[in-house]
């Protein structure tokens, strides 16, 4: 997989690669260049199939990544492109002018993590979610214990005692440093 | 003018999300012109669980006994490819056992031969033959019988774990397992007699459901489906893991790419499983750690990564983008079933033209899993 | 289409005569598999409560309840099971850290309310408690990690030639690992005397924080390289790891963390009310207990001043306890810290009554914690003679720097502690070294690794000897003259079997001295007769209250004098129970000097 990640190198200019596994490697580029290259390896070096698409929120660094991988079904090999955007009003370029599937997983992906994909075909159509009202679900910052007890309430009657804690106050355990 | 008498004559239908010739909770809106379908819809989401949000609020061994849920028939594909990505993260895939790598090939194909019994009842069930599917049901339930001794389990075995397996195998398991297999053979003749055998099947399947070879590789068809246009795929020799590469046994295709290609290929992959679990037995070591040792599993890291690991389920290449933080927990896990595009983009694009009544066949032999779909 | 086609789907009929594979629910009820995730069942007398079970679920299935009282190693809670929640993953009966948890084989169970369908097993009875089969742990798979990282030590051979630290102490790598096998259950908080914040001070060293570590070591103990080298570790008896595996090696965590800094003064920043400014306090013994109530009243702005008859400060640690195990530059530091702190530290310097007498006048408060001064005596014909010496006395010349003599061979008697450091000592200083100790190795108060460590060195073991006389012999050697002993059952129930001499067998040994080590007591010549008479017992013990207040009013006592375990680390319990009852009785208005 050498090969291919340098002719990357040489052909859009700075990336960030990794061999994770004979017939995995991942390639780390701008956004703006992300689209070309993908196109590119569809067009001339095989990598014809779109395995799936996918978003990582990376919520400290105010960003968005999304992963396309690719596949090659001649050489079983598979490339891993990511590329990171900006986490504000976060929108990328849609590949399902490629790729008929692109479709849903762009749509998923609008649905759960709120980045648009502008040109693509179902966009704000919901897929999963049906009358969502609440901040896009996928993201870190949407508190799931939250969203359960408001919405499924747990059992009532339950008490757990926290060991810990219990041993703490039951033995008098004290600190003399901190008020 | 015509257009819109063209318009009026169009009846719409929503196909499911009850209905028992659809795999699963799901629903197809179709639009209809007389009996043909014109266009349709995948909708999914009355599945929905959120398996995904779920792993990255729990410890690895906590998202452990979720993943299998991802998946009723076959739910050990997801738990090995969960372990498997971790693994390969954390480096504890150096430390897995030989033993373990045999008792997870032969899980692996009890669960594929579990789920293809099922299936293969499925493709005559969706066209009202009625006797196969119970007959396929309670040969499956003969491979559950040997998952609950080896796993303490069903239907969510729980078992394949980071670093092997939860349990060696018990006593006499061979043996049993030999004899399931024995048993599951005697009655595939009578299942070849009532499905392939029969007129009704033949007339429903043979030609209907054409998947065009041109869309294999771009929309990332697999499994049965890719395997029926004749084209030799299969993620066990394409990248071939544990110890599918010791193991000897080829590539079922089958020419025609309609349901009952697909169907066939079912029938066959049967076949080859029960051979395949008799080599891994014939050849699993009697002794040795069936798992490594772990790391205490409430406090366990994994260093930042990221990575894709694929897995030949019944209904073809599964996979797992797993992203970690060097935290404690997930920072990312994407579920790729095959459903994601058999079931949507597939279906759809197959529907226009497709008489109503081969809808449900048509899913069945897609094996569309909405559970994969929607995670 | 052919007609073969049509016709041989009825092949199908063959069917109806064959035999069915299904089972009949009236004539039995199918078993589950022998490991089947069936119901829960639990062991309550083998289950501690760590509640591990209940962190693992990731149903949040588990409640801990209360079924009994808390006691140390037992929190007394029981794992309840709701079964509305539950997956039947059984990682709670895996992770277990005793085993206690398992499953049965049952998996029905019919109820109309659905609110019954939780339950706590073994404490709620249910038809399949005491279910042979179904799922329970087994070798091979364990989800925690039973095996303590390894501690490097030095080679016995080489360390019996030098003073160095025999404990070389983990690298950042090591205590890490060590520390990520916790499951912060807190069993050990309870059976610390000191309580200290030990599941918190251990995953601070497990997430690489030793600042914060330090921190929690610091809130309740003034001592903590001292204890993380030589301490009694109750709290690793208790571990629930401990229970199938190896227990933390808590003790060595902590020493780990207090090493990680020169100056303690520079990492730890207490917070707390200065409530005791314009208030004065003397301390009398620089031991454990009287460092720790120095440190935490100076720190609360009390005026504080220790006073110490021996030229360094750290009691028995200090004149006891040897340097190999707990070296001078380490307690160096921890008195650095003191004086930081602002305490007034007058070393080299007895109270004797009179002065006392004036200490009592001049402050509002006053701790005394002079420890178990005065040896025990053998009791045997020729103890008197020359080379016939104590422990004690041997080890604080030693530790003062005289210079002590023991000669090529000398008999240890007694089992404890003191008796094994004496041995040690007398091992380094050249001598072949025999232990005399009148019941079993099982019996030995000595901690078992100091036991094994001893016998690494060299030294000798004689169990169930008992001294009868010692003789001097024409070449100026002891005879140490000793009879074999019986093990008697005990007097009283749940007593120890004691030793009983075999009479009429005489074993001889040829040594230079014979070092006595079998206990000590307290002292109190220095304490004026009328409080003397007041705090200090029959017995020679001196009883205080919950607030270690004695039955002077204002005059406070803690460390070995008071309890009954007689280590550091239960002195340093003992004063900061005083240092409450000191903060309290000051501030309430009281005064020693004015009662
Ligand atoms: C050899 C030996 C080994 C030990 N090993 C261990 C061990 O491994 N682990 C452990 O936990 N414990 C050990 N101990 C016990 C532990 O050291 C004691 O329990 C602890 O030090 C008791 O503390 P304390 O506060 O009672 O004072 P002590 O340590 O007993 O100190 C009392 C201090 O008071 C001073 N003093 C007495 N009278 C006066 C006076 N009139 N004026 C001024 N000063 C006075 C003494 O000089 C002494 O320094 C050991 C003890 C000995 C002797
Ligand atoms: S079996 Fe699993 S889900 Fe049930 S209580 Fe135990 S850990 Fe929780
Ligand atoms: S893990 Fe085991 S010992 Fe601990 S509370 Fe649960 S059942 Fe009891």
């Amino acid at each position: 997989m050498k090969e291919i990640l340098k002719e990357i190198e040489e052909r859009f200019g700075p990336i960030w690669e990794r061999v994770q596994r004979p017939k995995l490697a991942q390639v780390g580029i701008e956004p703006a260049k992300a689209v070309p290259l993908l196109t590119w390896l569809k067009e001339h070096r095989g990598y014809v199939t779109l395995v799936h698409l996918s978003a990582v929120d990376w919520i400290e660094q105010g960003e968005f990544q999304l992963t396309w991988l690719l596949g090659n079904p001649e050489t079983e090999e598979r490339l891993m492109i990511c590329s990171r955007i900006d986490r504000e009003n976060p929108a990328a370029e849609t590949v399902s002018g490629l790729w008929p599937q692109a479709v849903t997983y762009e749509q998923e992906i609008n649905e759960m993590f709120g980045v648009s994909f502008p040109g693509s075909p179902r966009q704000g159509v919901p897929f999963i979610l049906e009358g969502w009202k609440d901040i896009p679900p996928m993201r870190r910052d949407f508190d799931t214990v939250a969203f359960v007890e408001k919405h499924i309430p747990g059992r009532e009657g339950r008490k757990h005692i926290d060991t810990r804690t219990y041993i703490g106050e039951k033995f008098g355990e004290k600190g003399y440093l901190h008020d | 003018m015509t257009e819109t008498r063209e318009r009026s004559k169009e009846v719409q239908i929503w196909f499911g999300p009850q209905h028992p010739g659809i795999t699963g909770n799901m629903s197809v809106q179709t639009w209809l012109d007389g009996d043909t379908l014109t266009r349709g819809i995948t909708h999914v989401g009355y599945l929905h669980r959120a398996f995904e949000k779920l792993m990255e609020r729990r410890l690895y061994i906590q998202s452990f006994p979720i993943v299998c849920r991802i998946c009723v028939p076959e739910p050990d594909t997801n738990e090995w490819l969960l372990a498997s990505a971790l693994e390969e993260l954390s480096g504890l895939d150096r430390e897995v056992p030989e033993k373990a790598r045999w008792i997870r090939t032969l899980v692996l194909e009890m669960s594929r031969l579990g789920a293809m019994l099922m299936v293969l009842g499925g493709h005559a069930g969706s066209m009202g033959l009625g006797p196969a599917p119970q007959w396929m049901i309670a040969l499956r339930d003969l491979v559950l019988d040997r998952f609950e001794e080896l796993t303490g389990g069903r239907v969510y075995h729980m078992y394949i774990v980071y670093g092997g397996v939860r349990r060696d195998l018990p006593e006499g398991f061979a043996e049993r397992m030999e004899q399931t297999l024995k048993t599951i053979e005697s009655k595939l003749p009578l299942i070849d007699d009532v499905i392939f055998g029969s007129a009704v099947f033949r007339k429903r399947a043979m030609g209907v459901g054409v998947v065009p070879r041109e869309w294999a590789f771009e929309m990332g068809i697999s499994g049965p489906v890719i395997r029926a246009m004749g084209i030799p795929k299969d993620v066990r020799k394409d990248e071939p893991y544990e110890k599918y590469a010791e193991l000897d046994f080829d590539v079922v295709t089958e020419e025609g790419s309609d349901i009952f290609a697909r169907a066939m290929v079912r029938r066959r992959e049967i076949q080859q499983s029960i051979d395949l679990i008799r080599q891994i037995l014939a050849r699993m070591p009697k002794e040795g750690p069936y798992c490594a040792e772990l790391p205490n599993m409430l406090e366990w890291t994994i260093p930042v990564g990221q990575t894709y690991v694929r897995a030949e389920s019944s209904r073809g290449e599964m996979g797992y983008y797993v992203v970690t933080d060097g935290s404690k927990k997930l920072r990312r896990v994407h579920v790729r079933g095959p459903s994601y595009v058999h079931g949507v983009s597939l279906l759809e694009r197959l529907i226009p033209g497709t008489n109503i009544a081969d809808l449900a066949p048509l899913m069945v032999s897609l094996q569309v899993c909405p559970p994969e779909i929607e995670r | 289409m052919s007609l073969k086609h049509v016709l041989q789907p009825f092949n199908a009929w063959v069917q109806a005569f064959s035999k069915p594979y299904t089972i009949p629910m009236k004539d039995t009820m199918r078993p589950g598999a022998d490991r089947y995730r069936g119901w829960h069942i639990n062991d309550v007398e083998k289950c501690v409560g760590c509640g591990t079970c209940a962190d693992i679920c990731q149903n949040a299935a588990i409640d801990m309840v209360p079924v009994k009282d808390p006691v140390k190693g037992d929190s007394g809670l029981r794992p309840k099971i709701d079964y509305g929640r539950c997956c039947w993953c059984a990682l709670c009966v895996d992770v277990c850290t005793t085993g206690s948890l398992g499953m049965s084989n049952e998996y029905t169970w019919v109820e109309k309310d659905p609110e019954k369908c939780r339950y706590t097993p073994g404490v709620d009875a249910k038809p399949w408690d005491g279910s042979e089969k179904g799922w329970r742990q087994e070798e091979g798979f364990s989800l925690i990690v039973k095996d303590r990282v390894p501690m490097p030590m030095l080679d016995p051979k080489e360390r019996i030639k030098t003073w160095a630290e025999v404990v070389v102490g983990y690298s950042v790598e090591e205590a890490r690992k060590e520390a990520a096998r916790c499951v912060s259950c807190g069993l050990c908080v309870a059976a610390c005397p000191a309580h200290m914040h030990i599941p918190d001070y251990i995953g601070a060293i497990r997430d690489g924080d030793f600042e914060k570590a330090l921190d929690f070591i610091y809130d309740n103990n003034p001592m903590p390289e001292m204890c993380g080298k030589v301490c009694t570790r109750r709290c690793e008896g208790v571990c629930s790891v401990g229970i199938q595996g190896e227990p933390l090696a808590i003790r060595w965590l902590k020493r780990f963390a207090t090493e990680q800094f020169e100056d303690f003064a520079k990492v730890l920043h207490p917070e707390v009310k200065r409530v005791g400014e314009g208030k004065k306090v003397a301390v009398v013994g620089g031991g454990p207990s009287g460092v720790t109530v120095a440190y935490y009243l100076a720190v609360r702005g009390f005026e504080v001043t220790i006073y110490e008859a021996l030229p360094q400060l750290g009691g028995a640690t200090f004149f006891g306890i040897p340097k190999y195990r707990f070296p001078m530059p380490s307690l160096e530091k921890q008195v650095d810290l003191l004086k930081k702190a602002g305490v007034k530290i007058v070393t080299d310097h007895r109270v004797e009554k009179d002065e006392f007498r004036r200490l009592l006048e001049e402050n509002d408060a006053l701790f005394f914690g002079t420890g178990l001064m005065k040896p025990y005596k053998l009791g045997v014909p020729g103890e008197d003679l020359e080379g016939v010496i104590y422990a004690l006395d041997l080890l604080r010349d030693h530790h003062v720097g005289k210079k002590v003599e023991v000669g090529e061979s000398v008999v240890v008697v007694g089992g404890g502690n003191v008796a094994i450091d004496a041995s040690r000592v007398s091992r380094r200083l050249g001598a072949e070294v025999t232990i005399a100790y009148r019941r079993r190795r099982e019996d030995m108060p000595a901690d078992d690794e100091e036991i094994e460590d001893a016998e690494a060195e060299g030294i000798e073991l004689v169990t169930q000897s008992i001294p009868l006389r010692v003789e001097k012999l024409e070449n100026g050697k002891l005879d140490f003259i000793w009879g074999p002993a019986e093990m008697v059952p005990p007097d009283r129930p749940g007593g120890r079997p004691k030793p009983k001499l075999i009479e009429g067998v005489e074993n001889h040994l040829q040594v230079d001295r014979v070092i006595v080590a079998i206990g000590q007591k307290g002292e109190f010549e220095w304490m004026p007769e009328e409080v003397a008479e007041k705090v200090v017992t029959s017995r020679g013990w001196v009883e205080v209250d919950e607030t270690g207040m004695t039955q002077w009013p204002g005059i406070f006592a803690g460390g070995d004098l008071v309890n009954s375990t007689a280590d550091a680390i239960s002195a340093i319990a003992d004063g900061l129970k005083a240092v409450e009852g000191i903060q309290q009785f000051t501030l309430e208005g009281l005064s020693v000097s004015k009662s």
